[in-house]
């Protein structure tokens, strides 16, 4: 299906931005067939992501940007968040379901992009995130 | 974020109001270590009026959970809103945390 919009985005590393960041990603969102759950879980996903690329991939750095790019289709959202880390594997990050893990306080932000998201693929080597959310 | 306290039946009873996320967690922490540190063992956490938890305010209920249990205490969670339940059921930490649909439910299990 065609899409209807694709915007880039270009954020400081700085953890204080992480709300302006989503409010900027959601404002976008106004007037697709999005339902404050969807709503809910792309700003949590992409909440997740950009935490995770200003502390691990970007390690703090606040010169070295996040960017972003959304694309709108009409049955669904595309959000690809990039860093300028080493990459991770995203396919092997720890289950924090499992029962040695369950009282660990971290861990979880990964583990909530590939359960909230209905696809979502790591490139380690463009280090970008990809995640998309359908909409029916 | 806002935290309200309480006590009904021998049970500290934390009303927050708000969203808990990486900004807001250490706010909430900084409660949890006071009422540690006053020897408070049983604590209820009244979710009703959270609009929004992230892995960081996830963290922070993991490590109230862990240090109450630590000192032989108790936590629940009460009045989560369905998304906010989501998160706990998709993590699975609805198996490590007691969740009721209401204060009274949980006065009954606590």
């Amino acid at each position: 299906m065609k899409s209807t919009g694709c915007m880039k985005f270009h954020f400081s590393s700085n953890l204080k931005r992480v709300r302006e960041a989503s409010a900027r990603i959601l404002k976008q969102l106004d007037g697709m067939k999005c339902t404050q759950s969807h709503l809910f879980d792309i700003r949590l996903c992409f909440e997740e992501a950009f935490i995770n690329a200003v502390k691990y991939g970007n390690q703090g750095r606040p010169h070295q940007e996040i960017n972003v790019e959304l694309i709108k289709h009409p049955d669904r959202i595309e959000i690809a968040v990039w860093d300028h880390g080493k990459g991770f594997d995203f396919d092997h990050s720890v289950d924090p379901t499992l029962k040695e893990n369950l009282n660990k306080p971290g861990g979880r932000g990964v583990y909530l992009i590939k359960k909230l998201m209905d696809r979502a693929v790591y490139e380690k080597n463009s280090r970008c995130l990809r995640m998309t959310k359908l909409l029916n | 974020m806002q935290i309200k306290l309480g006590e009904t039946k021998g049970v500290t009873i934390v009303t927050i109001e708000g969203e808990i996320n990486l900004e807001s967690s250490p706010q909430l922490r900084k409660a949890f270590d006071d009422l540690l540190k006053k020897g408070t063992q049983k604590i209820m956490l009244d979710f009703q009026k959270i609009s929004y938890i992230d892995s960081s305010g996830l963290a922070t209920c993991v490590e109230l959970f862990q240090r109450l249990q630590d000192k032989s205490g108790k936590l629940c969670l009460v009045q989560l809103p369905v998304k906010v339940r989501n998160v706990f059921e998709v993590t699975r930490l609805d198996k490590l945390f007691p969740i009721y649909n209401s204060q009274e439910e949980a006065f009954v299990n606590f």
